[in-house]
């Protein structure tokens, strides 16, 4: 059975506050394939099945996952999900591994003493769900840093 | 300042230089690991969070005398700017 936890992956991409509270949690009927949002995939991303996706409850949810996963708690394996997360996109991650490492760093330290992999060149307020916001890899085609220098808040990610 | 943040890292050298140069004070406040500073920093985040373009950020420089602030990477120019005017 494969088993898959998207949850945080979209939370990054929340912009409006709201939205959250209306999202659900939907499983596919075929790989037990988990999904939070407005509405499950047309089509299941890891099994290809079409409409398979129906509400589930939170708490089930949760179980179907159980402890499977992985963890990504070491600076190695944050930086193999960056180099992951920039293939075939239009940016790469900084040239300078230093800076790399110290933001892995960073982003574990907040793991550790906040619960989530907030950027460490952001405050969090207080607020959930605006921090939500905050966790890296966060939605910084729409910042300012972005637009005129190419590169996102903390320069983690820059333009290729 | 954060512990973690390399423009913070990059950015102390000029900070160093201002104050060397032109004898105004800046107190550094570490907010990530510092929750005492972190709630100094939300208290007083209005004018930093706009500098910072809609949320709290690091580095972030505070003019206590007028109120108003700036954010991210910085220039010598216009760290000195902010601090004499």
């Amino acid at each position: 059975m494969l088993k898959s936890a998207m949850a945080l992956y979209q939370l990054c991409y929340v912009s409006d506050p709201l939205e959250i509270m209306n999202k659900r949690l939907w499983r596919c009927f075929v790989c037990n394939d988990i999904h939070f949002g407005l509405k499950g995939p047309k089509v299941c991303p890891t099994c290809g099945a079409k409409d398979a996706f129906v509400l589930v409850d939170n708490s089930e949810s949760l179980k179907v996952i159980g402890d499977y996963g992985g963890k990504i708690d070491k600076v190695e394996d944050m930086i193999k999900t960056w180099e992951s997360f920039i293939e075939g996109k239009g940016f790469k991650l900084n040239e300078d591994r230093e800076m790399v490492r110290t933001l892995a760093v960073g982003e574990l330290e907040n793991m550790k003493n906040k619960g989530f992999k907030y950027c460490p060149c952001r405050i969090t307020t207080g607020d959930f769900e605006k921090d939500l916001n905050l966790i890296c890899p966060c939605n910084f085609l729409v910042q300012k840093t972005w637009k005129e220098y190419g590169e996102c808040w903390c320069g983690l990610f820059v333009k290729r | 300042m954060g512990r973690e943040c390399p423009h913070c890292r990059q950015t102390r050298p000029v900070v160093e230089k201002l104050t060397a140069e032109t004898g105004v004070e800046i107190t550094e406040l570490e907010v990530w690991h510092n929750e005492e500073n972190a709630r100094y920093m939300r208290k007083v985040g209005d004018s930093i969070s706009k500098a910072c373009g809609g949320d709290l950020g690091v580095p972030s420089f505070l003019n206590e005398r007028t109120g108003k602030a700036i954010c991210g990477r910085v220039t010598y120019e216009n760290l000195k700017k902010w601090a004499l005017e």
